[in-house]
């Protein structure tokens, strides 16, 4: 079995679209990790993931998963990871049952025992067609499958999207659990940040195919932070200081991405600390530098 | 092996409600000519000699409804699961699984062919039956008929697999679900008229099955002409299916 480092590499990713471009993007999901890729719809995170799993052809890049060209090695790739999708995929006369029968001559390392395990932890009815499911129970199902044949890998589009949050909480508890075994890696694709708050390790944000942000979620916590002062002094902060400012009726707000230097530069300044959402919004209006 | 196994299974349980419908509608239907049958005799039951006639004038329409009303479902249900995986969005989750097109592909026309043999064997224990009954010897030129029809049918599965692969979300599919019924209605009128040409000239008196002969007879000629390409036609076109469902397939990867 291949030695890896990094589950997934992505080396300069380009794929063009007609009104799109995926630009030369560059991240990793470090082994052992869950990596959150946030970013607003159309950001490219779907393209990525889809490039990724070779749904679609990509224009120039490499991507690397489990240590295994996503080309040449793709089969081999696909035997050792899992894949949770925002929609249940499995038709709707199929009941749980059917779809072990289904899935053990799929995939080599195909765990009856591990399935109807979650399926019983998840309280889903082994005989329940998928069609009489409700959305959370579809998408615990599709969860069962993806960790149910010894996946090392797990990637997830938005999989969490639309699920209320104690279902999202009760799906986060199962992740860290998958992940207690050190050689398991996550790539979970969302734009509900505050899942990512809570579980993630990493952060790789994505704004119009562009990486705009990526590294260790504790560190860019860490190190942004929001300034926050009235209009009148708000034109004392030099711009290259800070991302980008929001502007409303009771002051203003600007990120910086250091906040120890901001700290130093404009002592008395009111640093606070900052969530992910919040980065999000500043970087996606950093090219107006001012918003409301 | 045990993938394609897999794959089978995935499709039998995505078509058995509406393959098990068709067997159904076909019992129905021929108890219904039944019915019609023995209606258009003035339903006379007066002795076991009429009844044997008629039957016996029956019989040959019976063998080509259950011939057609069996092979007909099974170009229906292939496109009932192309529905299926698009709304579902198995479509797109088939090319996360370590299966590859040519797998599925592979998959698909077993399956296809394991329904043929299916419908072949009802049909020749129908037909075994029906023999056995009036005292007669099985009619081996029924295995060639099932043949001719089943070339027939593969023929709209290959349309059907065509247009409907072509579909990569439900709206898309809708479009093409629609353009079916009209080209199956064309199809039907085509024959239809092609048929009344046919029988043109018989005796205004003379019973449906009598004005039909000279037609059944120039059926029997171009069957015993083609008998010998049955096979070799059937499995042209099951290849062609496999050609058609592996570049649907392939085009996933490429939309």
């Amino acid at each position: 079995m291949t030695e890896y480092e990094n589950a997934v590499e992505i080396r300069g990713l380009t794929k063009h679209y007609d009104g799109f471009t995926l630009d030369n993007i560059s991240f990793n999901v470090p082994k052992g990790c869950i990596v959150g890729f946030i970013g607003q719809n159309g950001a490219g995170k779907t393209t990525t993931i889809h490039s990724m799993l070779n749904i679609i052809p990509i224009d120039s890049g490499v991507i690397k998963l489990l240590g295994l060209d996503h080309i040449s090695d793709e089969k081999e790739a696909k035997e050792r990871m899992g894949v949770v999708f925002d929609e249940c995929p499995f038709g709707e006369v199929f009941t749980p049952v059917q779809l072990d029968r289904v899935f053990r001559g799929l995939y080599r390392n195909w765990q009856t025992d591990t399935f109807f395990g979650y399926l019983d932890l998840f309280q889903l009815p082994h005989k329940k067609k998928v069609g009489e499911l409700s959305k959370g129970m579809k998408m615990k199902l599709q969860i069962a499958v993806a960790l149910s044949h010894d996946a090392e890998l797990l990637i997830m589009d938005e999989a969490t999207s639309g699920l209320d949050p104690i279902v999202r909480n009760e799906i986060l508890d199962v992740f860290r659990n998958y992940l207690m075994d050190g050689g398991r890696s996550i790539l979970m694709s969302s734009h509900i940040t505050s899942d990512l708050e809570k579980i993630a390790d990493c952060i790789v944000f994505i704004d119009n195919g562009k990486i705009l942000l990526s590294g260790y979620k504790d560190e860019i916590l860490e190190k942004h932070g929001v300034i926050k002062c009235t209009r009148e002094e708000y034109p004392e902060f030099s711009p290259e200081d800070y991302i980008s400012a929001r502007i409303n009726d009771f002051g203003a707000e600007l990120l910086t991405a250091d906040r120890a230097a901001a700290a130093a530069k404009y002592s008395g300044a009111i640093i606070e600390k900052t969530t992910l959402e919040e980065i999000m919004q500043f970087y996606v209006n950093a090219k107006k530098k001012e918003w409301s | 092996m045990a993938k394609i196994m897999s794959l089978i299974y995935r499709e039998w349980i995505l078509m058995r409600k509406k393959l098990l419908l068709g067997l159904a509608i076909t019992a129905g239907m021929l108890l219904m000519i039944t019915i019609i049958g023995f209606s258009f005799r003035n339903g006379a039951f007066d002795g076991n000699e009429k009844l044997r006639n008629m039957l016996t004038t029956y019989g040959g329409s019976y063998h080509a409804y259950l011939v057609m009303l069996l092979l007909i479902p099974l170009a229906g249900t292939s496109a009932d699961a192309y529905e299926s995986d698009i709304k579902s969005n198995w479509a797109r989750y088939s090319l996360t699984l370590p299966a590859e097109t040519k797998l599925r592909a592979i998959a698909h026309v077993l399956f296809l062919l394991i329904r043929f043999i299916a419908v072949f064997l009802i049909l020749v224990a129908v037909s075994a039956a029906a023999a056995a009954a009036f005292g007669k010897p099985f009619a081996k030129e029924m295995i060639a008929d099932i043949g001719v029809f089943s070339c027939l049918t593969l023929i709209p599965i290959c349309l059907v697999e065509f247009f409907m692969g072509k579909a990569k979300d439900p709206i898309a599919y809708k479009k093409q679900q629609s353009r079916i019924p009209v080209a199956f209605a064309a199809c039907g009128t085509a024959v239809g008229l092609l048929l009344a040409r046919a029988m043109k000239n018989a005796e205004t008196d003379s019973d449906p099955i009598t004005a039909m002969k000279p037609l059944l007879d120039k059926y029997v000629t171009i069957r015993n002409t083609v008998q010998p390409f049955i096979i070799p036609v059937f499995i042209g076109l099951l290849v062609l299916i496999y050609v058609i469902a592996k570049r649907n397939l392939d085009s996933l990867k490429r939309s």
